[in-house]
C-alpha cells in the first residue's frame, strides 16, 4: 500500500514553489501571480477531480461513462481552438469529431481487447480515456495551428498547384503532410525516451502504489502505443478533413489570410 | 477552339481595372501587353478562375466556362504564374506531381520530351535530381515552363514566363512556345520587346479596355 502524503508533506510542497517564485523575482519575470493563480487553481482543480472520480467510480454506471468521456473530448476541442487561436464557427466539429472517434475506438481496443475487461469499469475507463484524450489534445492544438500557418504561409504554392488543375485536397497535399508530421513527432519522441529519460508518470504511480513492476511496464507499454495511434488516427481524420473542404471554405471564413 | 471574354468588368476597390472589355482568342500564340499595373496578370487570373469577375462571362468552345466545376475547368486551362511556384523536394518530383491529379490522370509523364525542353532551354539533365531549393531564380522559371508545356491543356497561361532568363535562353523558349500554341490558345504576358516577335497576334490592356496592339 502506498504511503499516504500527510498534510506537512504537501505544505512542504507547496513551499517549493518559493523558488520558482524567487526566481521569478529575482529576474524581474513578473509571474509571481501567474504561479499563485496557476497552482491555486491545479490544487482546486485536482480536489475536485479527486472527488468526483471517487463518486464517478462508486456510481460506475455505463451512460454516466460515456456523458464524462464526451464532456472531456468537448473540453479538449474547446482548449484546441483557444490554443490554436481559431475561430469556433465551422471547424470546431470537425476536431470534437477527429478526437471522439479516434479516442473512443483505440480506448475500447485497450479496455476490451488489451485489459481484457467485460464490462468498462469507470476506475479504468476514465484514467485511460483522460491520457488517451489529452495527448490527442496536445498533438490537435499543434497539428491544426501548424496547418493553417503552413497554408498561410504557402497560399502562393498551393495557387502555384490550382493552378495546373489539382483539387484542394491535392493543392494543400504537401501542408497536410507536414502538419501530420508535426503534430506525431512530440509523441514519438517522448516514447523513444521513456525508461531512459524519464520514467512515465502512470508506471510511476503504478509502482508506488505497490503494481509489480512488470505488469506496470505492461500497462504503460500499451497505453504509449494506444497514445499514439490516437494522436496519428485524431491528426489523420481531422487534417483529411480539413484539406478536403474547399479551399474556398478557408478562405471564406478568414483561415487563410489574403 | 475559342475562348471569348463578353462584357467583362473588375475592379479593385474604387479602381476600375477593366471596364466592359470583349475579345476572342483562338489557337496561336497571343500576346497581351500593357503597362504595369494596367490589370494584365489579374485578366490572366481572372480566366483561370481563381478570381471571380464581377461582371461579364467567358465561353470556351460556346460553352460558358462558370458552368464547369472550377477545379475541372483549371485543368483544361492552366497558367504558369509570374512567381511562388510549388518545389518539391527535386526538379523531377516537381514536375511529376501534377501528373498524379485527380484532373490530370489521363495524362502521360513522358521522360523523353523533358529531357529534350531540358537541353533545349538550356538546362542539364541532372538538375532534375539536384535539390530543387537550390535552383536559381531563372532555373526554377524554366522547371515551371516545362512542368505547364508538358501538361498538354487546351489553354495555356503564362505571366511573364521569361523574365528571369536571358534572351537567348528567351528566345528558345518562346520559339518552341509559337510551334506548341499551334494546337491551342495560348496567352502570355511579357514585358520583354523579345516576346513580340514570337506572338501571332498581339493584344493591349489600355484604359481598362483591350485593343489590337
Amino acid at each position: 500500500m502506498v504511503k499516504n502524503i500527510s498534510i506537512y508533506g504537501l505544505v512542504l510542497a507547496y513551499l517549493l514553489l518559493f523558488v520558482l517564485i524567487a526566481v521569478s523575482f529575482k529576474e524581474k519575470l513578473k509571474l509571481e501571480k501567474d504561479v499563485v493563480v496557476s497552482f491555486g487553481r491545479m490544487s482546486l482543480q485536482l480536489f475536485l477531480a479527486g472527488f468526483v472520480l471517487l463518486w464517478l467510480f462508486r456510481v460506475d454506471k455505463f451512460y454516466l461513462n460515456v456523458v464524462v468521456l464526451v464532456g472531456m473530448v468537448f473540453f479538449a476541442t474547446r482548449i484546441v481552438l483557444k490554443r490554436a487561436n481559431i475561430s469556433y464557427t465551422g471547424i470546431a466539429k470537425y476536431i470534437f469529431l477527429s478526437i471522439l472517434v479516434s479516442s473512443l475506438s483505440v480506448l475500447s481496443i485497450v479496455v476490451f481487447g488489451i485489459v481484457g475487461l467485460s464490462y468498462p469499469r469507470a476506475s479504468y475507463l476514465i484514467p485511460l480515456a483522460g491520457m488517451i484524450i489529452g495527448n490527442s489534445m496536445n498533438s490537435t492544438a499543434i497539428g491544426i495551428e501548424r496547418f493553417f500557418s503552413t497554408l498561410n504561409n504557402s497560399k502562393e504554392m498551393v495557387e502555384d498547384l490550382l493552378c495546373l488543375g489539382a483539387m484542394s485536397e491535392e493543392a494543400v497535399d504537401f501542408v497536410k503532410q507536414a502538419s501530420l508530421k508535426a503534430s506525431i513527432l512530440p509523441t514519438l519522441t517522448s516514447s523513444s525516451g521513456m525508461g531512459v529519460v524519464f520514467l512515465p508518470g502512470m508506471m510511476t504511480g503504478q509502482v508506488l502504489s505497490g503494481v509489480n513492476p512488470e505488469n506496470a511496464v505492461k500497462y504503460q507499454i500499451a497505453i504509449v502505443i494506444a497514445i499514439s495511434v490516437a494522436v496519428c488516427l485524431t491528426n489523420y481524420i481531422m487534417l483529411k478533413i480539413l484539406s478536403k473542404k474547399s479551399i474556398n471554405f478557408l478562405f471564406d471564413r478568414g483561415y487563410i489570410k489574403i | 477552339m475559342v475562348l471569348e471574354v463578353k462584357n467583362l468588368s473588375f475592379s479593385i476597390g474604387k479602381r476600375q481595372l477593366f471596364d466592359n472589355i470583349n475579345f476572342k482568342l483562338t489557337k496561336g500564340l497571343t500576346l497581351l501587353k500593357g503597362e504595369s499595373g494596367s490589370g494584365k496578370t489579374t485578366l490572366l487570373r481572372i480566366i483561370n478562375r481563381l478570381i471571380k469577375p464581377e461582371e461579364g462571362n467567358i465561353f470556351f468552345s460556346g460553352s460558358d466556362i462558370s458552368a464547369v466545376d472550377e477545379f475541372i475547368w483549371r485543368s483544361v486551362c492552366m497558367m504558369m504564374k509570374q512567381k511562388g511556384f510549388y518545389i518539391a523536394e527535386t526538379p523531377l518530383e516537381t514536375l511529376m506531381l501534377p501528373f498524379e491529379f485527380k484532373n490530370n490522370r489521363k495524362k502521360n509523364f513522358d521522360a523523353k520530351e523533358v529531357y529534350y525542353l531540358l537541353s533545349l532551354f538550356g538546362l542539364r539533365r541532372e538538375i532534375l535530381y539536384d535539390k530543387a531549393s537550390n535552383l536559381s531564380g531563372g532555373e526554377l522559371q524554366r522547371i515551371a515552363f516545362i512542368r505547364l508545356l508538358i501538361l498538354k491543356p487546351d489553354v495555356a497561361l503564362f505571366d511573364e514566363p521569361v523574365s528571369a532568363v536571358d534572351n537567348k535562353t528567351a528566345g528558345n523558349m518562346l520559339g518552341f512556345l509559337k510551334e506548341y500554341c499551334n494546337d491551342r490558345i495560348c496567352l502570355i504576358t511579357s514585358h520583354d520587346p523579345v516576346a513580340y516577335s514570337f506572338a501571332d497576334r498581339i493584344i493591349e490592356l489600355k484604359n481598362g479596355k483591350v485593343v489590337d496592339g
